[in-house]
């Protein structure tokens, strides 16, 4: 566990210290040129409008930091050679890719934490009515995603270029955003078209991805209409996905010579 | 008594789309001493690199065996055994000297208190006290050279194996490698070091292996 958390200070650190955190700069900039573009909307409609664009923005950002970061960890150790002196005191290859994956999660936490704390303030200063606790509960629940689809990240990167595991992650993030679609679709080819090998195809995407809809709870804190659910079940899930990413990555990164 | 030994160590790459075996290195028998100093010789491709990073465990063999202190490589109890040196070493440029050495020093389980200990000693041991808070990405190659010294020595480590150490320093900075691997050998350490300059294997090393070509 000392070599997880080393690994994932240091990680943790180098995104510091590469100046990752500008982007909260950028976050609060975007969200209040929003906020001064939509003041002549109706109030209902701009609260409504910022509040989407509030939780949007954490979302994306939150998913650009994963994937651009996330791809080029380990490509990154190995141009550099800094796994080898890593590796020659002592640190096996799992333990390496699980601080690398807690380092990514740290940041992507920190910067989380520091884009809701100013969508608070910015939501504070534009007097927009908002539910904290679901804000939050919804920030989390994001995060959650966040975590699964560093998880992936984490996959690629163990066996590809930084580039091509990007766009994998990003490819995979989509899917997860329509499993329910695919889902459906698998169901109506069979019911319908008397398929057989497509559904069975379509199913296995939809169980080998997480629905990332179950986590996007923006529209129940814009109107408000019913509670965010926290559902033990949601995070469950995310640990579960988590883990089985986890492990192809750390077995397909025990296989991998340094040349 | 052979601190290190290798029976047959043999490496292939796969290359291309097919997988076609490229051989880097076949069948290598040594054996190395404890407490000397162990130099070995060979031009580019030889293999010499590729046998480093069989002993640490970067590469799987692909046939052939090699044991450290009687145990096979990739041991756990072998880990505080090695402490290894890359060939142009690269550290976390982000990090000070004195920070990149408290990170290996917890690699190396060492409590707070050790690791400044070791940390200040070895700074001092290899000429950088003075640039203890200088980020690593601001020193020139002779001091990232001999951080990287001081990594390979945070463990008190038994054998060190060191790949072209000398490679890219000044005269100076060359005779100071040699200076350093010859107390290393004074302080009964075993040192096992590889070059293509025969010369910076000669003036150091005790005994030597020429290696001509992979196979």
């Amino acid at each position: 566990m000392t070599n997880i958390l080393a690994i994932a200070v240091n990680t943790f650190r180098e995104a510091i210290r590469k100046k990752v955190f500008y982007l909260i700069l950028v976050f609060t900039l975007v969200l209040l040129g929003v906020a001064i573009a939509v003041a002549s909307v109706s109030l209902a409609g701009r609260d409504r409008i910022l509040i989407t664009f509030g939780l949007f923005a954490v979302n994306v950002f939150g998913l650009l930091v994963v994937i651009f970061i996330g791809s080029q960890l380990l490509a990154d150790e190995t141009e550099r050679k800094t796994i080898y002196t890593a590796i020659s005191h002592g640190v096996t290859r799992s333990q390496f890719i699980l601080g690398k994956y807690l380092g990514l999660c740290l940041t992507v936490l920190a910067l989380t934490f520091f884009m809701t704390l100013l969508m608070t303030a910015v939501f504070y200063l534009a007097d927009v009515p908002v539910d904290h606790a679901d804000m939050f509960k919804a920030v989390i629940l994001l995060l959650l995603s966040l975590f699964m689809v560093s998880g992936v990240a984490m996959l690629f990167s163990s066996f590809s270029t930084p580039v091509l595991s990007a766009v994998l992650t990003l490819l995979v993030w989509f899917i997860c955003n329509f499993t329910l679609d695919v889902e459906n679709h698998a169901r109506y080819l069979a019911d319908h078209q008397d398929q057989v090998v497509m559904p069975i195809v379509l199913k296995a995407i939809y169980v080998a991805f997480p629905n990332f809809a179950q986590y996007n709870q923006i529209r129940a804190v814009v109107y408000a209409h019913e509670p965010v659910e926290l559902a033990p079940l949601l995070v469950l899930l995310a640990v579960l996905y988590t883990t089985v990413y986890l492990s192809l990555a750390c077995w397909s990164f025990s296989t991998k010579d340094f040349e | 008594m052979a601190i290190l030994r290798t029976e047959n160590l043999t490496k292939y790459y796969r290359r291309g789309f097919l997988g076609r075996p490229a051989p880097a290195l076949i069948g290598l028998n040594l054996e190395v001493q404890a407490g000397e100093i162990f130099g070995f010789l060979g031009p580019n491709g030889a293999g010499k690199t590729t046998t480093l990073k069989l002993l640490l465990r970067l590469i799987h063999a692909s046939a052939g065996r090699a044991w450290i202190k009687g145990q096979p490589i990739g041991h756990p109890s072998l880990v505080r055994t090695i402490g290894y040196m890359p060939e142009n070493p690269y550290f976390y440029r982000f990090l000070t000297g004195e920070e990149l050495l408290h990170f290996y020093g917890k690699l190396c389980h060492f409590p707070p208190g050790r690791r400044r200990e070791r940390a200040r000693e070895l700074l001092k041991m290899v000429g950088l006290e003075h640039a203890a808070k200088v980020r690593v990405g601001e020193y020139s190659k002779g001091m990232v050279q001999r951080v990287g010294l001081a990594q390979a020595l945070l463990n008190e480590p038994e054998l060190i194996l060191m790949d072209e150490p000398m490679s890219g320093l000044d005269p100076i900075g060359r005779a100071e490698m040699q200076l350093v691997i010859k107390r290393l050998r004074e302080a009964g350490k075993t040192v096992f070091f590889c070059s293509h300059i025969l010369s910076d294997v000669e003036e150091p090393g005790e005994r030597i292996a020429i290696r001509i070509a992979a196979g």
